[in-house]
């Protein structure tokens, strides 16, 4: 049996294909999503950066515009502002409320030896017992003046910020320079937490604006500063809550503000992001490590791609399933057939056997019933030959010829009725051979047969020579003009009309008589075994015929059908295979 | 004309004698019940001898025993029984049983006729057939193989 491609009930290329490609086209989707995904949440962490990068450095210079305004106040005074004075200048400056993240804005005058002396004197007398500490070998002195709010600045009050290098060297940068400063790392005293801080400087000078170091360093007076906490700077910044980045920042690679601790709510212990910026601040650089923190990885994380994949992958899961449910059900379906196809193998033996048996059937009754026939027939023709000299006597009774012949009538038409009944069981159990048929010929001896004349028969064909199972054919036709003859009232008057029109796939064949016609109502039962228009005495009819008309153009494929009016003679259409029944023995069995 | 009729139907072993009668021809008839017997006559030797040589046999198909088909298979095979004259009458007009027959060398092939005139008609026909082959036989014999 040939095997079809889906027949085998496996998966084949084509199914593994289909998979693959549906798996390329999720994979493709999903790295796809992923990097734009990626991309975007990228560009949110970039944009977090530069927006807390951009806060400290807006707040730098806002913190530096209040040192500024501290020095022009110091210039208004011509640097000599007494620590009222400063007092109120700072109140008015409202650094709690507008600076937030200052811890005080003071000044720091910066002193020799020279002017040590008359220094202290002023500010002992702004503040008895002022002095300044702690004591270091710099050969200059930059005492904190002033420090403003001094409640929580006041450890700072006299520290002489030149004790210490980070403090000191920034303070002397922002002389030499004219610009504002800040220190490195320190630890403000002020501080009670001792943690990271640094100063913030603004020089002013006596006069006009001095134009290069020395002429700067000559006439310096000090410096206005404040002091800063690191926490408390970043701290108002921005609310950490608010932000989806930490950040930590360095100074010379000494940490001085940390928010990557695992102590902080927010954070995140493999960020997503990281990023370092170096950032120029008044003379320093600081090293700010940004890193998203948690609120971020939230707000970031998109489910978008991996539901693609999970997605997609239900879809393969899916496809895939329907592929072995199609082969499974393929392969039961192949199956069935199977089962089909041998229970159909074991149906149509039988239906040899039933056909052989029915032949023989056939054959043997052929001859059976037909013997002891035969045997009446003859031994009644015996009697009769016998009884010859008394049967032609005058005192011979008559009763006994008529009986005879009526012995002989009867038999006749019981050999006729057995004839009948074996070739109608006969037909389509032996195929017949094709081999051509003369219509004419078949006319002529039709003619011949039934002794009419040639004119009551007419052809009209196209074709002549056919070829088909010409005993068939011949016996259809013979039947239907038989037929004619029997039930016709006049022999002479009877007139037939054989037509035959080819089509595409069949031969279209019509007998037509002029004889008593067919009423509608036995129009279907003549077709049926036994039945017959004609009383039962009439010998000549077995009601064979025509069942056998009708059941050897079906075995041959074709429908007989007819049309017909009582008075107008009947017409009988049928078709005709253009080449002999190309059905075998068996399926013509079925089809009988 | 020495016949044997090979049949197992009496009524037309009646049938057959009655034509035989009303032909007018001179003969002898052997009747044997079937192949089985038809053989076991051909065989007999001397006293036994019932069938006159030259003879013709007449040979039903449809038999008990040993049917028409093997009665002539038989009879073909045997080298006792050389050159015998067959002529099958029976009812089958089955197309297979005439390829058969004449398969097996049979010289003619009779449909059984329903009544004494045309089984009349039949003997007339094999009295003809007779005469062709009696005389001379030799030539016969010769025309036949």
């Amino acid at each position: 049996m040939k095997k079809l491609p889906f027949a085998s009930g496996k998966i084949s290329m084509l199914h593994i294909m289909i998979v693959m490609l549906s798996m390329v086209l999720t994979f493709s989707a999903w790295q796809f999503s992923k990097n734009q995904s990626e991309s975007r949440i990228e560009q949110r962490f970039n944009a977090s950066r530069d927006r807390i990068v951009g806060l400290i450095q807006d707040r730098m210079l806002k913190y530096e515009d209040a040192l500024q305004a501290g020095v022009a106040a110091m210039e208004s005074h011509e640097g000599n502002m007494t620590l009222d004075q400063w007092r109120v200048f700072a109140t008015h400056l409202r650094i709690d409320e507008k600076y937030p993240g200052i811890n005080g804005i003071g000044v720091i005058h910066f002193l020799s030896d020279q002017t040590l002396g008359a220094y202290l004197e002023q500010r002992r007398a702004e503040r008895p017992g002022f002095e300044i500490f702690p004591p270091h070998e710099q050969d200059i002195y930059m005492p904190i003046s002033f420090i403003e709010p001094e409640d929580i600045n006041a450890a700072a009050v006299g520290l002489d910020v030149a004790h210490e290098l980070n403090r000191r060297s920034a303070a002397l940068a922002s002389r030499d320079t004219g610009d504002a400063h800040i220190s490195g790392p320190i630890v403000l005293v002020q501080d009670a937490n001792a943690t990271s801080g640094f100063l913030f400087y603004a020089p002013f000078y006596r006069g006009d604006l001095p134009g290069g170091a020395a002429e700067r360093r000559e006439r310096i007076i000090g410096v206005v500063y404040a002091p800063f906490v690191m926490r408390n700077l970043l701290g108002g910044l921005l609310a950490k809550d608010l932000r989806h980045t930490s950040i930590s920042i360095s100074d010379s690679g000494q940490k001085i503000y940390d928010e990557h601790s695992s102590v902080e709510e927010r954070h995140d212990p493999a960020p997503m992001f990281t990023d370092t910026v170096n950032l120029d601040v008044y003379g320093r650089t600081w090293s700010l490590d940004i890193r998203s923190n948690l609120a971020f990885r939230n707000d970031n994380t998109y489910s978008q791609p991996t539901m693609i994949l999970v997605g997609g992958l239900v879809i393969e899961a899916l496809i895939l399933s329907l592929l072995i449910l199609m082969v499974r059900a393929n392969r039961k379906a192949v199956a069935y057939a199977d089962e089909v196809t041998k229970e159909l193998r074991t149906e149509k033996q039988k239906l040899v056997r039933t056909n052989e048996e029915l032949e023989q059937f056939a054959y043997a009754a052929s001859h059976d019933l037909k013997t002891p026939i035969r045997g009446i027939s003859g031994l009644t023709e015996m009697i009769k030959e016998d009884l010859e000299d008394y049967l032609s006597s005058p005192g011979a009774n008559p009763e006994i010829s008529m009986s005879l012949d009526l012995i002989l009538d009867r038999v006749q038409r019981m050999n006729d009725l057995t004839t009948g009944i074996i070739e109608f069981s006969r037909i389509g159990v032996q195929a017949g051979d094709c081999g051509p048929l003369h219509l004419c010929e078949l006319v002529a001896s039709l003619t011949s047969d039934f002794k009419l004349k040639p004119h009551q028969i007419v052809l009209e064909s196209p074709v002549n020579e056919i070829c088909t199972d010409p005993v068939s054919l011949r016996r259809v036709i013979e039947n239907l003009v038989g037929n004619s003859v029997k039930y016709h009232g006049s022999p002479d008057q009877l007139s037939i009309a054989i037509t035959c029109r080819e089509t595409p796939n069949s031969l279209e064949f019509s007998v037509k008589d002029n004889g008593p016609g067919i009423a509608p109502k036995f129009q279907r039962r003549i077709f049926e075994m036994f039945q017959t228009l004609r009383t039962g005495d009439a010998p000549e009819s077995t009601g064979i015929g025509l069942a056998i008309v009708k059941k050897a153009i079906e075995v041959n494929g074709g429908q007989v059908r007819l049309e017909s009016t009582p008075g107008n003679g009947t017409t009988f259409h049928f078709q005709w295979p253009k080449q002999a029944a190309s059905l075998g023995p068996i399926e013509a069995g079925i089809a009988a | 004309m020495n016949i044997l009729l090979v049949e197992d139907n009496d009524v037309d072993v009646l049938l057959f004698q009655r034509a035989l009668r009303n032909a007018g021809t001179q003969s002898t008839v052997v009747r044997a019940k079937d192949g089985v017997e038809a053989l076991e006559i051909l065989n007999a030797q001397g006293a036994d001898k019932q069938v006159l040589d030259p003879y013709v046999i007449l040979l039903d198909i449809n038999m008990p025993r040993m049917n028409g088909h093997e009665f002539l298979k038989e009879l073909r095979a045997s080298e006792d029984i050389p050159g015998s004259r067959v002529v099958v009458v029976t009812t089958s007009s089955d197309p297979k049983d005439i390829e058969l027959a004449y398969g097996s060398y049979a010289s003619g092939y009779v449909v059984k006729p329903s009544g004494t005139a045309e089984m009349t008609k039949v003997i007339d026909t094999l009295h003809n057939y007779w005469g062709v082959c009696e005389q001379p036989v030799r030539r016969c014999d010769q025309q036949t193989q």
